[in-house]
């Protein structure tokens, strides 16, 4: 039995070393999806001046980008309530956890474009800004009245908010053409019966001979895809790591590149729980990166306190100048592909877990955790009567009962318990390492490799697996044997029962 | 049988689990209120021997072992450790098989 210690390891290490390392699955969409491009958007810093915004604010960003990567900051909204900017907000947060960031349109010079735009009466905060080109129509429902509404895209500029799941649009903006008010859109609401223009039932009509962007693709339906992360807390240091494979691939358009996945991480602190439930509500951002895939995430809190953990995939394509400069060329010319539209066929949502960061160690993983819909993942709720036997609950229920008060020496005592009551039920199903290394900093995340095996291993892993349960078969057949034979021993005690 | 035997195993875990935290009660207030260095470096040691034992799955899974094998490796010493108790249990039920025989 000793001998076997040492075999299994050393037969283990040899099917890895001969076996193929990775192959990435190639989808048969590859061939035929064309990357969109992004939308150019604006953000101002607006100050309101005697009620009034004022229409020179300075201009702090134009970038490339999807709606996406566009309207993470939460602070990226023009309303006039704080309740309205809750709710755009949470409308905003929605399209983080569904991923399905695409584009109205693209900025050109030929769009009739002048600057105005909206401000935040109340925080004078800054907001984005997106130019819709001639002759695109927006029609949308009111959320609340119901009611009709087309807004005509003489140059309009927006906001907008597409939820895929429930089709859901939160749409504020101004005319550029007539550099009016930010109040143009409210107003226009207001007309309708509703104070809060927030929108449902998008259609985007588009000239026949319309060259932008295409309109945005329906989701659903497709094979869903969310970062599978693993994670570890210690202390108030956060560190999580996605260990996804086999991620579809995104063909770049002529000339471009494509960067690869990037797992957009996201840190929100709890600051607020509702009243019913005590869900925690409106969560602020404390910290914001997007990562290449493989790169660890890693950030320290401040603040002990009850957080999320949300994780988003993108991929960033990158205009290929072959190293030859060109005048013409805008520098660093990279967006975010929309994926929604990119791989329509899949699903791109996002994956968020809680942690409790108090002080204690813990760590987890989402491929160990149940998710709902949006996305949100949480351990499963260990509950002793779902077990099968009167024992296993009894077990259950005692050590349930008993758990929440442990201290002294029977906290050591009753981890061993817990092992052993655990192995003999057959519950040790494999779940993702993350090993802190010393003097580095660093974690190395060690994943469960038999799918790397039945994956890779191939004939070889059956005949291994063989092997192993043989031998343990036979073991435990000699181990019976010699149990029957004690029987019979006038030593044994156990032979009291063979007289009976 | 197999689910039988593990419902008997945990029926006695269980019961040794009360017994010890029984047995173990005044040891741990003692510890708890006289000691309380001594309570948090064995919290540390219960917390290691959880995080070996949450380990336990990772290496059963990076030895390529069956989780079929691990069923019948704890099948059989459950059985085997439990087999005193079922004869003994076999016996008495005889017995008062044979008192209350008519």
């Amino acid at each position: 039995m000793k001998k076997l210690l040492y075999i299994l390891p050393i037969l283990a290490v040899a099917i890895s070393l001969f076996t193929p390392l990775t192959t990435y699955a190639v989808s048969d969409y590859d061939a035929v999806i064309k990357p969109s491009k992004s939308t150019m958007v604006t953000s101002y810093d607006w100050t309101a001046s005697g009620g009034v915004c004022a229409t020179n604010s300075p201009q702090i960003n134009e970038v490339q980008m999807t709606w996406g990567s566009m309207i993470l900051d939460a602070d990226n909204y023009y309303g006039s309530a704080a309740s309205y900017a809750d709710d755009v907000i949470t409308l905003f947060n929605a399209q983080l956890e569904n991923g399905q960031g695409w584009s109205v349109s693209e900025y050109t010079a030929n769009s009739p474009y002048t600057s105005v735009g909206g401000c935040d009466m109340n925080t004078g905060d800054h907001y984005v800004k997106v130019s819709i080109s001639d002759d695109v129509n927006l029609e949308f429902t009111d959320l609340y009245s119901s009611h009709q509404l087309t807004a005509y895209g003489n140059g309009y500029d927006v906001f907008i908010h597409y939820r895929s799941d429930t089709a859901a649009l939160a749409i504020v903006g101004v005319n550029a053409y007539t550099s009016a008010s930010p109040q143009f859109i409210q107003q226009q609401a207001y007309t309708n019966g509703n104070e809060n223009p927030l929108f449902i039932n998008f259609n985007i009509t588009y000239p026949e001979e319309y060259e932008g962007e295409h309109p945005p693709s329906s989701s659903g339906g497709g094979t869903p895809i969310k970062p599978e992360f693993e994670y570890r807390v210690l202390n108030k240091q956060v560190n999580a790591r996605d260990y996804t494979q086999d991620l579809p691939v995104v063909t770049p358009d002529e000339g471009y590149t494509i960067q690869g996945y990037s797992v957009e991480w996201q840190l929100l602190k709890c600051t607020t729980y509702t009243e019913v439930g005590n869900i925690c509500n409106d969560p602020d951002q404390v910290e914001y990166k997007i990562l290449p895939q493989e790169q660890e995430f890693g950030f320290q809190v401040a603040d002990y306190a009850d957080y999320h953990l949300v994780a988003d995939y993108l991929v960033q394509e990158c205009y290929d100048y072959d190293g030859i400069p060109d005048e013409d060329a805008t520098p660093d010319y990279c967006f975010y592909v929309d994926l929604g539209s990119e791989l329509p066929e899949y699903d791109f949502t996002s994956s968020t877990v809680h942690l409790k960061i108090d002080g204690s160690a813990s760590s987890g993983s989402t491929s160990t955790f149940e998710c709902d819909v949006s996305g949100f993942c949480q351990a499963p709720q260990f509950n002793c009567e779902d077990m099968l036997d009167f024992g296993s609950k009894f077990n259950c229920n005692i050590q349930k009962d008993f758990n929440n008060d442990q201290y002294g020496l029977t906290q050591v005592i009753a981890a061993p318990i817990s092992i052993l009551t655990n192995l003999s039920n057959s519950s040790y199903g494999c779940s993702p390492i993350l090993l802190p290394l010393p003097f580095v900093d660093s974690i190395i995340p060690l994943p469960c490799l038999n799918e790397f095996y039945e994956d890779h291993g191939g004939e070889l892993y059956s005949v291994y697996q063989t092997i192993v349960s043989g031998i343990v078969a036979y073991y435990v057949l000699l181990g019976l044997l010699a149990m029957v034979k004690g029987f019979k021993d006038p030593q044994n005690d156990r032979i009291e029962a063979l007289k009976l | 049988m197999s689910d039988t035997i593990s419902s008997i195993f945990n029926i006695i875990m269980g019961i040794v689990f009360v017994l010890v935290k029984l047995v173990l009660f005044p040891i741990d207030v003692l510890i708890k209120n006289a000691l309380p260095g001594l309570n948090e470096a064995l919290g540390n040691v219960g917390d290691f021997l959880t995080l070996v034992g949450s380990g336990l799955g990772w290496a059963i899974s990076a030895a390529g072992i069956p989780y079929s094998v691990i069923a019948l490796i704890g099948t059989y010493y459950i059985f085997k450790l439990t087999l005193p108790i079922n004869i003994w249990v076999i016996k008495l039920a005889i017995k008062w098989f044979r008192v209350f025989k008519p």
